[in-house]
C-alpha cells in the first residue's frame, strides 16, 4: 500500500520536475504549484499552500538559466509536504524540518540532473553520427529518449527521496530536543517574512512613478 | 500551412528535451524546425545537409525560440547561396538568440512568473488572514498561478511563431514594436503591489497570532518580523539556502535561551 502510494507520488513528482527543463516550462515545477498539489493528494492542502508559498518566495530567483543548473526547486516544494503529511500529519510545522532536510536532496537532484545532461551529449553525438554516416536519423526517437531519461532519473530520485528521506525524516524528528521543536513551530510563521524579503529584493532597482523627476 | 504551424508550435515545447552541455538546445531546435525543412528540401542530400546545419550550437530562452525558428525557416527558404545562408543562420542562432534569451529571462521568468506567483501568494495570505487557512477552495490558488502565467505565455509563444514568420527579415524589429520595456515596468509595479499587500497583511496576521510569538511580547515579535523582512531585503544577494540556515540557527539559539 505504502509502496503503491510512493510509486504514484514519484510518477507525479517526476512529471512536475520534467516541466522544469525537458518539456514545456508551464511552471508545473514551481513550489507554488507542486507543493499544494502534493498537499491536496496527501489530504493536507493547507500545509502544501503554506510550504509552497515559503519555498516559492525564498527561491523566487532560482531558475535554470543557460548552462547554470540550480538546486532542484521542485524537490523543495514536494518533499517537505509529502514527508510531513505522511508521518506527522497533525503537526504542520514538521514540514519546516522537512524543508531543511530536503536541502541536501535538492542538491542531490541537481547533481543527477547534471549527469543526465552529460548523457544527453552522447545522445546528440549519436544522432549527428547517424546523419553523417547513414544519411538518416530518427530525431523524434532521440527527443523521446532524452525526455524518458529526464523522467526516469527524477522518478528514481523521488522513489529514493520518499523512501529513504522519509525514513530519516521520521527518525530524526522523533529525536529532536524540545527547543528545536519550538524553533520549528516559530519558523513556520517567520519563514514567510524571510521569503517576502527575498521576493521584494527583485524590485530593488525599480523606479516608482511617484518618485520620478 | 496551419497544420505545419501547429506542429512546429507543439514541437517547440520539446526544445530542451535533449539539452546538453556541448551544444545545448540543438536537438530540440532541429526537432522543432524539421517539418519546415522537410517541406523546403525535397532532395534527401540537401535535407540531410540542412539537418546537420541545424545541429550546431543553439541556446536561447525556450519561449523566445519561437522567434528564431521562423527566422531560420525564412533564411532556409531564401534563394541566397549556401555561404550566405550559413552566415545568416549563424548570426540568428548566436548573436540574436543571446539577445532574445536576455529579454525572455527578464520578461517571462523575472517578471511575469513572479507577478503570477505574487497574485497566488496574496490569495494565500488573505485566506489565512480571514482565518480560513484550510478552506476547501484553497485548491484554486495553484490553478490561479498556472492560469495567469500560462494564458499569457502560451498566447505570446504562438503569436511569436506566427508574427516572426510573416514578418520575414523584419522579425528582429518585432521585439522593438512590442514595447516590452514599458510592459515590463507595468507588470513589475503590479507585482510589487501584490507583494507589499501580502507583506502588510502578513504582519497584521502575525501580530494577532498568539502561537507565533517568540518573545511573548506582541511589540517585540512584530518588530522582530519587520527586522527579519528588512534584513532579508538587505541581504538579497546572499544565497537563499544560507539565509534559511542562518535564520534557523538564530531562532534555535533564541529558543534555547528561553528553555
Amino acid at each position: 500500500m505504502i509502496t503503491d502510494q510512493i510509486i504514484i507520488a514519484a510518477v507525479i513528482a517526476a512529471l512536475c520536475s520534467c516541466d522544469n527543463v525537458a518539456f514545456g516550462q508551464f511552471m508545473l515545477s514551481r513550489p507554488i504549484f507542486c507543493a499544494p498539489l502534493f498537499g491536496y493528494l496527501s489530504g493536507d492542502i493547507g500545509t502544501g499552500l503554506w510550504m509552497g508559498m515559503i519555498a516559492e518566495t525564498i527561491w523566487i530567483n532560482t531558475l535554470p538559466l543557460g548552462a547554470a543548473i540550480p538546486l532542484d526547486i521542485s524537490a523543495l516544494g514536494i518533499l517537505p509536504v509529502f514527508w510531513s503529511a505522511k508521518y506527522f500529519a497533525a503537526i504542520p510545522h514538521s514540514a519546516v524540518f522537512g524543508l531543511l532536510l530536503a536541502l541536501p536532496f535538492a542538491y542531490l537532484a541537481k547533481e543527477i540532473d547534471i549527469l543526465g545532461r552529460i548523457v544527453n551529449t552522447k545522445l546528440m553525438l549519436r544522432l549527428e553520427r547517424e546523419l553523417f554516416e547513414f544519411g538518416k536519423a530518427e530525431i523524434g526517437k532521440t527527443i523521446f529518449m532524452g525526455l524518458s531519461l529526464f523522467f526516469v532519473k527524477f522518478f528514481i530520485f523521488y522513489v529514493f527521496a520518499f523512501y529513504f528521506g522519509g525514513w530519516i525524516f521520521q527518525k530524526l524528528y522523533l529525536c529532536l530536543p524540545p527547543f528545536i521543536i519550538f524553533t520549528l513551530s516559530k519558523l513556520w510563521y517567520l519563514l514567510p517574512a524571510l521569503g517576502f524579503g527575498s521576493a521584494a529584493y527583485i524590485f530593488a532597482g525599480l523606479k516608482l512613478p511617484f518618485f520620478r523627476k | 500551412m496551419k497544420t505545419l504551424f501547429a506542429e512546429m508550435f507543439i514541437r517547440s515545447f520539446f526544445l530542451q528535451s535533449v539539452w546538453n552541455f556541448e551544444r545545448m538546445q540543438n536537438v530540440g531546435f532541429l526537432f522543432a524546425i524539421k517539418p519546415m525543412l522537410d517541406k523546403i528540401y525535397n532532395d534527401e542530400n540537401e535535407r540531410n545537409a540542412a539537418y546537420l546545419r541545424h545541429l550546431d550550437f543553439f541556446n536561447t530562452h525556450p519561449y523566445m525560440a519561437n522567434i528564431i525558428i521562423p527566422a531560420c525557416v525564412n533564411v532556409e527558404e531564401s534563394n541566397s547561396d549556401l555561404q550566405k545562408k550559413i552566415k545568416d543562420l549563424k548570426f540568428l542562432k548566436t548573436a540574436a538568440a543571446s539577445s532574445f534569451a536576455a529579454i525572455g529571462d527578464s520578461f517571462f521568468w523575472g517578471t511575469l512568473r513572479t507577478c503570477a506567483a505574487f497574485v497566488s501568494i496574496a490569495v494565500i495570505i488573505f485566506t489565512a488572514f480571514m482565518g480560513e487557512q484550510n478552506h476547501p477552495l484553497n485548491f484554486i490558488v495553484p490553478i490561479v498561478f498556472l492560469f495567469v502565467y500560462n494564458s499569457f505565455h502560451l498566447s505570446m509563444r504562438f503569436w511569436f511563431l506566427i508574427a516572426a514568420f510573416s514578418l520575414k527579415d523584419q522579425n528582429i524589429a518585432l521585439i522593438n514594436k512590442l514595447q516590452l520595456k514599458s510592459i515590463l515596468h507595468l507588470v513589475k509595479l503590479f507585482a510589487l503591489l501584490f507583494i507589499t499587500a501580502s507583506a502588510l497583511f502578513y504582519i497584521v496576521y502575525f501580530h494577532i497570532l498568539e502561537e507565533a510569538s517568540l518573545f511573548g511580547s506582541q511589540f517585540l515579535d512584530t518588530f522582530c518580523l519587520i527586522a527579519l523582512f528588512a534584513l532579508s531585503v538587505l541581504f538579497g544577494r546572499v544565497k537563499p539556502t544560507i539565509k534559511l540556515c542562518g535564520l534557523f540557527f538564530i531562532t534555535a539559539l533564541l529558543s534555547f535561551t528561553r528553555f
